[in-house]
């Protein structure tokens, strides 16, 4: 069945490491890390459509829901294991669905039996590997930059496994990345003492 | 890439701590280089080894210049992303076997995209 998806609305995507993070930070540019086209000809990605899922704990049970299928699978090693962290959410109408050689659509569509899944999907419509896989960056950075902070989670299955990244690191794990302010190396002919600022913001700054 | 100069400012400890970090940055993006080079072989790589081929390329000629790491991920099983975010600046390298593309964004809007430089053509900065 497919819903309609109103302007007003939003959509929340579920954190889960390790996909979504970069050594032990989730970063704001592995929130959509679009794949090659599917048989339809667009790359898919999930999120959650709050008109149907409006509490905090609805977006969580369903992100606990994907990891706990992600994990059930036969050749998941525990060094692959999966955990829900939380997730972010965005104002639909703030979304660039439109780019250059490419577009985004959204569709509510029933899937795992939920209801509030919404299809992201991805159309590129240039031809050629260099340039289709720019259109996939530039697409996902786009998206990402238009949700908000992370709202914390450890499904309770994951309450006293340390390997859980919240337990492992703390929630600081969900909000940075490291920017460099001004970074210099001297030449070998420099011999200037240089000066370097590192600034660790959140990923939505 | 903002290169900054500070004639005698007496700040060499934290210089050597950010160069300590630099390069411990470094040493991550090779390991995961060598690391998706080694499954290129794999039934099913992460990506291919065009790819992964010219990141090298590239990432040798990062430590040359020299310049900051950047940070490193892949998706499409063609591609490979260096990124580097600046205050409200972020630049992606999006690089393919032997061609390489870039989208620069600033204050969250697109400033500049480009695709399909070949890689002996493609510089790392504009010269002035």
């Amino acid at each position: 069945m497919v819903g309609e998806i109103e302007a007003a609305d939003r959509i929340s995507r579920c954190i889960i490491y390790h996909r979504f993070f970069e050594g032990n930070v989730h970063v704001n540019d592995l929130l959509f890390n679009f794949g090659q086209a599917k048989a339809d000809g667009a790359a898919h990605e999930s999120a959650v459509l709050r008109s149907l899922a409006p509490t905090d704990a609805d977006v969580h049970r369903i992100g606990c829901k994907i990891v706990a299928k992600q994990n059930d699978l036969p050749a998941t090693k525990q060094s692959d294991r999966r955990y829900y962290c939380g997730f972010r959410t965005a104002d639909v109408n703030a979304l660039p669905l439109e780019g250059d050689g490419y577009r985004i659509e959204l569709t509510n569509v029933e899937e795992l039996g939920e209801k509030a899944h919404v299809d992201v999907a991805l159309r590129i419509f240039v031809t050629g590997s260099n340039p289709r896989a720019t259109r996939r960056t530039a697409a996902g950075m786009a998206l990402a930059e238009k949700f908000g902070p992370v709202s914390p989670h450890i499904c309770p299955s994951d309450n006293d496994d340390p390997g859980h990244p919240i337990i492992r690191w703390g929630v600081q794990c969900l909000g940075g990345t490291v920017r460099w302010a001004t970074l210099a190396i001297p030449t070998a002919n420099d011999a200037s003492e240089l000066q370097a600022e590192l600034q660790v913001g959140v990923a939505t700054s | 890439m903002k290169v900054v100069a500070d004639q005698g400012s007496g700040a060499s400890s934290v210089t050597n701590d950010v160069r300590a970090l630099a390069e411990q940055y470094f040493e991550t993006m090779d390991a995961q280089l060598a690391e998706l080079e080694a499954m290129t072989t794999d039934q099913d790589p992460p990506v291919e080894a065009g790819a992964v081929e010219t990141a090298k390329e590239i990432a040798r000629q990062i430590r040359e210049y020299p310049m900051v790491p950047p940070q490193l991920s892949w998706h499409g099983g063609d591609a490979v992303v260096m990124l580097w975010a600046f205050s409200t600046i972020t630049y992606a390298l999006t690089i393919t076997a032997g061609e390489v593309g870039y989208v620069v964004r600033k204050n969250r809007e697109q400033i500049a995209m480009r695709d399909s430089i070949r890689l002996t053509e493609f510089k790392l900065l504009e010269e002035k």
